[in-house]
């Protein structure tokens, strides 16, 4: 802290030196996806702050981590000393947003979306703000392809059911409903979400779960804090009792990677779709 | 000159006190007996204002239920059967808050009430320390300075006491009753609810003998506490004495000889 | 405050802990401004105070994001650390006169229920409000439902136990945890309803934080708590009484009625405006007036300022504390109350055991 005080010091005094740092962008990322995707545009080297869901590629954890995106400090974004915030549609607080937009900093928000266009649009938008729209250009047409080659593959005239479950706390299943970015994948990838009643993560009584017979347990590595192990499902009263249990298909992916909507979207088609169809 | 006409209290659909008139004078010390239930702590409580009731309640001719609790304080001070403390307060702080409520005591009188009632050298001590002799002490003290001069522009001033001597050895039961009757003697008004009997003969100049919430007889003790009354109130009886020293003070002894026998 | 109170000369008369408080009183009022200058030199982006000091003198003067920082970020949240810290204690010293029993705090009036169901109603059901609405609203909308939740519930308790122009501490104390169960179960329903970022929101709300400070929260708090903290004085003698019982305290020429009033009030404005600018902030309004009584006894006089100016101060302290800690992010600052407040009120619960004891 003392010694970037007397770095902007010296550098404001020497004065030249502060010209030639002005040229290169100081970027805070925010959200996931964003930085997934200004990594995907090599422009890594612009970061000087993430949130705490940026969690890939690894090289981004080791950047300084400005606080949970919806809670973000006004000092602690502006203590990195960004040109340009990055962020996700949702990040906040407000009164932390105004402040940043006064302290002359530029803030670009990136809408969030669950189809090939809407991630177009994420890394378009990304690509502008950082005046590599060519770059941006041909990113987004690949991950246009990749996504919509994986979900022609995918789709299914006789879709299986997949259940994604959020979390297990003290034996109740967090499951996702429609609207969610688990929902959409899940579509995607060729399956039928299972919990389609009801909107949102919710909490499932397990008669539904059972109800439902799910072929497919889709899970986030280390979801929900615990990891949940297969032998905890099969045990389970709800989620033991699904086809999907006593079959033993249950899939397990990076939550950032399912759920994202970034560039590795169409991997995680595929990785769903072969837990669904595989064999 | 303290009064209560027509006076009634309820709880809920039962009668406590059913058109009872009491009265009280400045310089004389007034005691409320009876036995346990007849009402005495509440005929104290509703001339108080401590719980509604109906009927005239006027003090000095001034009815009290109009008079705003600040003006009330500074005209009488009443002592509750016990007091609990929420917090940490020092003897000293309790005693000066009897007045700070409404002006500011200076610590001097605080000492001096305190020594009255033979606390002095307590100022320091938690009061949640003391024992419940002395817990009924420092609150007298904080009473007596509430009201500290027995009059004041030719006006009386009044205790009025709940049981002011339960908690006490007899030594101190002696000590409370003389200062009650000094405060008396000096021209203001004391109104106690007493249980000792004997207290009360050698103490009062009015008894008001009270009996299922009515008062049975109020008049001087050697009128009062007689063996007709008191079998009457209290339902057993009662063999009065009267020492030949001094004929005008009356032994209160019960014969318990006689409780377990048929009459 | 231990260290404090043994360097304390003797009052003039055994008991008489006045002059004690006195002493307490100015040392913390130099304490607090010595805190609450310190505090704006405390942040993620470092400029320490005799930095910013160094150049006013050489008049060199700060850069635009400097000033921002300190004129923008720093100040709001300092004066809203020293509005909010001194709102709770005073209102928990305020409760627990009120209510005769050292662990009242204002949750017992339902300020704490009602501004949490305000906030959740706010957070969950605020984007189903008409655009225009919102837009008029903006981010004040969780504060002013916060706001608006605590003190319709204090009116309510008030009301329920309220008859015959008596209020009853033990009706209203009982109407509370109905009441409280009440905003607990449609708190339930829209925590429900709510998704994933709005949970999260709730979460966050509930740690409570200064980290949103603005000079509008500021000042649309600010009138609230300076009323009620100007006024809280006014309460002290009676509150000394009420330590007797409230007969006691009626019989001693104390207007029992209009000081509940007042005093219920007081605390429902003062709280439900520190509630609603910094979300749930726990710990501050039970463990001030506790470390004050042991150190100056509980007469209200002195008990009063003292636990504004302490409770400024342990709030500036425990947010400095919050900014640094986890930098460039920020912890909420009820995380740091607790976790130092717990283990420090422990100990001098152990150690002054005989003087808590009632």
């Amino acid at each position: 802290m003392f010694t970037r005080i007397f770095s902007i010091v010296a550098a404001a005094a020497i004065g030249s030196t502060a010209i030639a740092q002005e040229a290169e962008q100081r970027i805070v990322s925010i959200g996931g996806t964003v930085t997934e995707i200004i990594y995907a545009l090599g422009k890594s080297d612009l970061i000087v702050a993430r949130d705490t869901t940026s969690t890939y590629p690894a090289e981004a954890s080791q950047l300084p981590d400005v606080g949970y995106m919806r809670a973000l400090s006004p000092e602690g974004v502006l203590s990195v000393d960004p040109t340009l915030i990055i962020a996700e549609e949702g990040s906040g607080p407000i009164e932390t947003i105004d402040v940043l937009k006064e302290a002359s900093i530029e803030y670009v928000t990136v809408p969030t979306g669950y189809t090939a266009d809407a991630v177009a649009e994420k890394i378009m938008i990304i690509g502008e703000a950082l005046d590599e729209s060519e770059a941006a250009a041909t990113l987004a047409a690949q991950v246009t392809d990749d996504m919509q080659a994986a979900a022609q593959t995918a789709a299914h005239a006789d879709p299986k059911s997949v259940l994604f479950v959020l979390s297990v706390q003290g034996d109740r299943v967090m499951a996702a409903g429609q609207q969610t970015s688990a929902d959409a994948i899940i579509s995607l990838a060729g399956g039928q979400n299972a919990m389609g009643a009801f909107y949102g993560y919710k909490p499932v009584s397990n008669e539904a779960i059972i109800e439902a017979a799910p072929d497919l347990i889709l899970m986030m590595q280390s979801g929900g804090g615990h990891p949940i192990t297969d032998e905890q499902i099969i045990a389970h009263p709800g989620l033991g009792t699904t086809p999907a249990a006593r079959d033993g298909n249950i899939a397990r992916i990076d939550g950032l990677l399912l759920l994202g909507f970034g560039p590795r979207t169409g991997d995680a088609i595929q990785s769903v779709n072969t837990a669904l169809y595989a064999e | 000159m303290f009064n209560a006409s027509h006076l009634n209290v309820r709880y809920g659909q039962r009668a406590i006190i059913h058109d009872l008139s009491f009265s009280a004078k400045a310089g004389e010390l007034t005691a409320i007996v009876g036995p346990n239930g007849s009402g005495k702590s509440t005929l104290l409580k509703a001339i108080t204002g401590e719980i509604a009731s109906s009927g005239d309640i006027s003090l000095d001719g001034a009815n009290i239920r109009s008079a705003s609790p600040s003006e009330l304080a500074t005209r009488r001070a009443v002592l509750p059967q016990s007091t609990t403390i929420a917090f940490p307060f020092t003897v000293m702080e309790i005693v000066r808050i009897g007045v700070e409520a409404g002006g500011s005591a200076s610590p001097s009188l605080a000492l001096r009430a305190l020594s009255r009632v033979g606390l002095a050298g307590y100022e320091g001590r938690t009061y949640n320390e003391l024992s419940g002799g002395e817990q009924q002490r420092c609150q007298l003290a904080r009473v007596l300075c509430q009201v500290w001069e027995p009059t004041r522009d030719d006006h009386p001033n009044w205790l009025l006491l709940d049981e002011p001597v339960s908690a006490l050895d007899i030594g101190h039961q002696l000590e409370v009753m003389r200062i009650a009757r000094d405060y008396a003697d000096n021209g203001g008004g004391v109104i106690a609810v007493m249980h000792d009997l004997n207290l009360t003969a050698m103490f009062a100049d009015s008894v008001a003998l009270m009996r299922g919430g009515e008062i049975l007889r109020q008049d001087t003790p050697q009128k009062v506490l007689t063996n007709a009354y008191l079998s009457e109130a209290y339902g057993c009886p009662l063999q009065i004495s009267t020492p030949p020293a001094d004929g005008n003070i009356p032994y209160i002894l019960p014969q318990a000889a006689q409780i377990h026998q048929p009459r | 405050m231990a260290e404090i109170s043994q360097n304390i000369p003797k009052a003039h008369f055994a008991g008489d802990r006045q002059q004690r408080g006195r002493y307490v009183t100015i040392a913390l009022s130099i304490a607090l401004v010595f805190t609450a200058i310190n505090s704006l030199g405390v942040g993620a982006t470092g400029l320490p105070i005799w930095e910013i000091l160094a150049r006013f003198l050489n008049g060199i003067g700060l850069t635009h994001t400097e000033s921002i920082v300190l004129f923008d970020i720093r100040m709001p949240r300092m004066v809203m650390g020293v509005l909010v810290g001194s709102a709770l204690s005073v209102s928990g010293t305020i409760m627990q006169g009120l209510f005769r029993n050292p662990l009242a705090d204002p949750g017992l009036i339902g300020v704490g229920s009602g501004a949490a169901l305000g906030a959740i109603i706010a957070i969950v059901l605020g984007s189903y409000l008409p655009a225009q609405l919102a837009a008029t609203f903006g981010p004040s909308l969780v504060p002013f439902a916060a706001f608006v939740g605590a003190w319709a519930t204090t009116l309510l308790l008030y009301r329920v136990s309220t008859r015959g122009g008596r209020t009853s501490v033990a009706v209203m104390l009982l109407a509370g945890i109905a009441v409280g169960a009440l905003s607990g179960a449609v708190s339930g329903i829209l925590i429900y309803i709510a998704d994933d970022s709005e949970l999260r929101d709730l979460t966050f709300w509930g740690m409570g934080s200064l980290a949103g400070a603005t000079w509008t929260k500021v000042w649309v708090a600010a009138p609230m708590i300076l009323i009620a903290l100007l006024s809280a004085p006014a309460l002290a003698r009676a509150l000394n009484a009420m330590a007797l019982g409230e007969t006691s305290a009626m019989h001693m020429g104390i207007n029992v009625q209009r000081m509940k009033r007042f005093a219920i009030l007081a605390v429902a404005g003062a709280t439900g405006a520190a509630v609603a600018i910094s979300g749930g902030i726990g710990f501050v309004g039970i463990v001030v007036p506790h470390l004050l009584r042991i150190s100056i006894g509980p007469d209200h006089r002195y008990l009063l300022p003292a636990s504004a100016l302490l409770g400024a101060i342990i709030l500036l302290i425990a947010d400095m504390v919050a900014r640094v800690a986890v930098a460039p992010s920020d912890l909420p600052i009820g995380i740091i109350t607790a976790i130092l407040g717990g283990p420090f009120f422990l100990y001098i619960l152990l150690r002054n055991r005989g003087m808590l004891e009632a």
